[in-house]
Formats: C-alpha cells, structure tokens, sequence
C-alpha cells in the first residue's frame, strides 16, 4: 500500500536530495505548480486595514509590463463528488436558485472591481483559464454571464487562448459546447481517468462510459480548437493491462490533441483513503512501485501511439504544431516565472509580481465579502526578492528545461546543479539545463531541490499551525482531507493530564 | 515547574522514547542519543516530525513556538532533548 504521504511536505527535510533513495519507490512526489506556498495563518490578513494596504496597489499603482497577464476562474462546484478527491468543491446542487444568482452576480462584480483598477487598466490578457471544481457544473445561462463579462471587461485582443475544465456530466448537455464555442472558448479538457467500468464505480465517477465518448465527439463537432482528457495512473484495480487499454481508448478512439496525465494520490482524509485502510478495497493497491512502472509505461505508450512530444512534465500531444496554447501559464503564467496571475471565485490563487495571495476558501464568505464591498481575500504575502527568484528553479522541472539566461542569480544553485548534473538527473550547456528521462521523472522532488531554506521552514511551519488548528495543511480550508493526525485518535492523546506516566506540569 | 522536579534531559529522552514508540508503533529503531530523527535512524519525514511535536506537546502540556520547528533541533533524539530541556525549564512555563 502507499505509504501516506504528505506530498508537499516530503522533501523538505534536510539534506533530503542527498538521501540515496531519492528514487526509491515510495519517495517520488508531486512538481510544485505554486511557490512560495502561503498559508491561512501565517499570512492571514485580518483586519480591514491590512487588506487595504496590501491592496492599495490596485489602485496606486499601474501593471508594469500590461501583458502577459494569466486570469484564472475557479468555480468551486461539482455535479457529483469522485471519492478520491482532495480538490476544494462545493456540491453544485446546494448552489441552484437564488444561491447560483448570488454567486454570479458576485463573480462579475470581482471581474468589474479588479478590471476598472488603476492597476489593470491598459493591460492585455494572455490567457483565460476555467478551473475547479468543475466549470461545467454551472448551468449555460450562468457560465455565459460570466465569460461575457470577461470580453466586457478586459482586453482579450491577444489573448492565446482560453481554455474551461469541465465534465462529461455537463458538457454533454444539449447546447453547452456550442455556448462555449460561441463565446470564444478555445480549449475544453476534462478528465477520463479510467475507461474501465468497476474502477470507475469504485471511485464514484458518475460520469459514464459512454457519455465520455459522446462528449468527445461533441468537442470534435463543434470545432473547439484543442481539448485534452486527463488519464489517471496508480489507481486502486488498474493493472499494467487495464492501463494499457485506458492509453488504447484515449488515444486511438478519443483521439484528444492533448493527454494529460496524473498519478493517483492517496490523500488522508478522502472517502478512498479510508476505504482502502478500512481493507474495503480489495484489488491491485496503489504503490509507488507500481506508480513508478506505470509512468514509464505511459511515456513509451503514449509514444507509440503517436503522442511523443512531452510538452509539459504531465502534457502530451500528438501534434507537430500546438500553436499558442498558454502552456506558458502552467506555474502561473509568464513560463516558469511566473509573473502575473488574476485568479478570480472562492479559493483562487493569485500571483501579482511580488504579491501572493488567496481568495477566501469558503464559497459563502466569499459571496459575502464580495456583496458587502470587501475584498474576498483571506491571505497574501509580500514575497522576497529571493522567493519570486527562486521560482524560476522550483517550477523548471514542470517545464523540463530552463534557459539559464533567466535564471537571477544562477550560481546561488551551483551545489544543486552539479548535483543534478552528476547523479544524471540533468544535462548542462551553455545555454540551458534540461532534465533526462530519469530527471524527468523524478521531477517532483527535483523541484525541492530549490526550495530556499526559509520556506522549507515556513512550510513545517505551516504544517504545525494547521494540524493543531485541525485545518487542512495545504490551504487550511475547512474542506477535504479533514486531517487529524492518527496519533491524535490513540491513546496518547486521551491519556489525562495527572495520568501516572505523564510528567507533571507546572 | 519547581526545581525540584525539573527534568533532566535523560528522563526526557526516556520520555521520547515512550512516545516516539507509541506514535510509530512500526518504527523499530533502537533509539540512542545520538539517533538521527530524518536521514537513517527513526526515518521521519517532516509530517511525522510534525505529529511527534503535536505528541510530546500533549504530552508535556506545553506549546512550542513554531520557529523552534528546526531541522538542526529535530536532528537527533538527543538535540531534540536538548531543546525541550529548555523549553521545559524555562521559568515562563512555571
């Protein structure tokens, strides 16, 4: 069975990427698409005045580049909830009537607010991203209210792309890609996971079989652009051969432009999670052996049926000529660097320069600061100038190469490049280092390599805050992997205060 | 806590002992001074560096400031010992 790993904290311990089992089975982790990380308690903006001053720039200031400007959405709702995941959602189904007006109306008036700032003023976006949750959980009416607002309010003139998440649940209704083409969107993905029938029950996947194909074709009929169907590794039941035939169904029958993969992992606290310690799931468990092998098997078969060009550490694509697509924007736009990122609905993320910050986790809140005239913001940091320069060694792995001309201060990570570079994780040149296959996947941990000291430290930190405060220790959100600690259900932590064997206080 | 009672840091690392021990029921690590906590030794990745924390804060009834969450204080069982003689001894917990 998977160990039960925190992913974003493996790796932050001292000295970990000198550890000879930095590819031992167990040990390969997630690439980091957000740094530095904030955190709901360490960041927190409390009081009214501080919100104002951290947002004055707003309106004080102007964007200093007025291009290359990311907006992200993210629509916190899901038709139905898959067991294995950890993602911040609501059920849509609490969100109808007056609840979805209010949501809406709030959403276009977080548009209006920010694109009428003195800030955003003169900018051009480059690229429009739906994220959740599920978008298309949104009824037509709803989502077409907000992405007109989107071409009202800002300059889309040259924009690459923009591109909406969505589910074969919604998308498959009569008319909604059609509204999505017609308003301008150019990318639509949505995740498969699996083809196989039992592992799709037993990860409550409501979306059938069939409807996943169906959608497909839709998306090729309507004439999007490009869209992309996610692929799930490691799952719980899904042999080398059912893998095989999931990699078959996509790519020879769904035939997307793009194949975006993604290992499975076991979160503490999700419904699978405690299926699978409860011994309620039987099957092939997930392990990083397995997850190891299946990596591989991707790559090789994703190749062989054509998809050969590794775009992204997690992006495939069968095409010679992507055209824009807003890969760039992967970390948060501006390629690795990572500028300038609007994020926009309950628990986005935002990058503006050296200010990082989260919107409010909890969907009514948010509705609720926003109605009221309060900006819906819960945390923000003002990042260091060595944190924002980090970012760019942090996030290469994602992208697999890194022109050294972009790196500030390149030689700060001569210790772990030559480490990279000797251990054949990485080829130097002149011009730029690039990962090898085996670099590639290891590309995770690769990743905190270059976390600068401090936040491995913040990072602990936040850990520390968030279990003793029972918040989630990613976004202290209230919501998924409910963590409590397993020590805090044993004995020890029940044992009284004046027990026998306990010290005495005070 | 009065002077009399004070703990020294050999019965706190008797204490680690017993906890480490009940909160890593699987770690069967022979735990000596100088036992590292990360790398070989009780092999602790930094989420269980944090439920031990949580463990002897309980157990002791005390609080750390989460700076004191260093790597150079959770090095050994020994180091860790150390700090928490400290933090144990300090008249402010008194």
């Amino acid at each position: 069975m998977t160990t039960i790993e925190n992913s974003f904290m493996l790796g932050l311990d001292s000295n970990f990427y000198l550890k000879d089992d930095f590819e031992s089975p167990e040990k390969r982790t997630n690439v980091t698409w957000f740094y530095p990380k904030i955190c709901g308690f360490q960041d927190a903006l409390r009081t009214e005045q501080e919100k104002a001053e951290y947002f004055s720039f707003l309106d004080r200031q102007t964007h200093p580049q007025r291009t290359n400007i990311l907006l992200y959405f993210h629509i916190p709702f899901c038709e139905a909830f898959c067991n294995f995941c950890a993602c911040f959602k609501e059920s849509s189904a609490k969100y109808q009537g007056e609840q979805r007006v209010r949501f809406v109306k709030a959403m276009v008036k977080e548009i209006e607010r920010n694109a009428r700032s003195a800030y955003f003023q003169g900018t051009k976006i480059k690229y429009v991203q739906f994220g959740g949750g599920t978008p298309s959980a949104l009824d037509q009416e709803s989502m077409a209210t907000i992405i007109q607002a989107v071409h009202r309010e800002f300059d889309l003139s040259e924009v690459d792309g923009i591109s909406l998440e969505g589910s074969p649940l919604g998308l498959s209704t009569d008319g909604y890609i059609e509204m999505l083409k017609s308003l301008g969107i150019t990318r639509i993905s949505f995740g498969v996971q699996t083809l196989n029938e039992e592992i799709r029950r037993k990860l409550t996947i409501k979306a059938t079989v069939e409807q996943v194909y169906q959608t497909a074709e839709n998306i090729r009929k309507a004439g999007i652009r490009t869209f992309a169907l996610d692929l799930m590794y490691n799952l719980a039941g899904q042999t080398d051969e059912i893998l095989a035939s999931d990699i078959h169904g996509i790519c020879a029958e769904l035939r997307p432009s793009f194949v975006q993969t993604y290992r499975f992992n076991q979160w503490e606290g999700t419904r699978l999670d405690k299926q699978i310690r409860a011994g309620k799931v039987s099957d092939v468990l997930p392990s990083g052996s397995i997850e190891r092998v299946q990596y591989r098997q991707i790559k090789e078969s994703l190749a062989d049926y054509g998809y050969d060009k590794q775009l992204l550490i997690n992006f495939f694509t069968h095409l010679d000529e992507t055209g824009p697509i807003g890969l760039d924007h992967a970390c948060g736009g501006n390629g690795y660097r990572a500028s300038y990122t609007l994020g926009i609905g309950p628990a986005a993320e935002n990058y503006m320069g050296e200010r990082s910050y989260r919107n409010h986790t909890n969907v009514d809140r948010w509705i609720k600061d926003v109605e009221d005239g309060i900006i819906p913001i819960e945390q923000g940091r003002i990042c260091s100038e060595d944190e924002v320069e980090n970012r760019v060694m942090v996030f290469f792995p994602v992208f697999g190469t890194v022109r050294k001309a972009d790196v500030a201060n390149l030689e700060k990570y001569r210790r772990e490049i030559n480490w990279m570079v000797d251990s054949g994780y990485a080829i130097e040149t002149d011009e730029d280092i690039t990962l090898t296959e085996v670099g590639r996947e290891n590309a995770g941990n690769i990743a905190f390599l270059f976390y600068s000291d401090e936040e491995k430290a913040r990072a602990r930190r936040t850990m520390y805050l968030s279990l003793k405060n029972k918040r989630n220790p990613f976004h202290q959100d209230e919501m998924n992997i409910p963590r409590t600690p397993v020590f805090l259900q044993s004995k020890l932590a029940t044992r009284p205060a004046d027990s026998s064997t306990a010290p005495k206080a005070g | 806590m009065s002077s009399t009672d004070r703990k020294t840091r050999a019965d706190i690392e008797d204490d680690l002992r017993k906890i480490a021990a009940e909160v890593f029921p699987n770690h069967d690590v022979e735990l000596t001074s100088n036992t590292p906590l990360f790398n070989g030794g009780l092999s602790l990745n930094s989420t269980q560096m944090i439920e031990l924390t949580l463990a002897f804060e309980s157990y002791y009834d005390i609080e750390l400031e989460p700076e004191l969450l260093t790597v150079e204080h959770f090095a050994t069982l020994g180091s860790l010992a150390t700090m928490l003689e400290d933090q144990l001894n300090d008249d402010s917990y008194v």
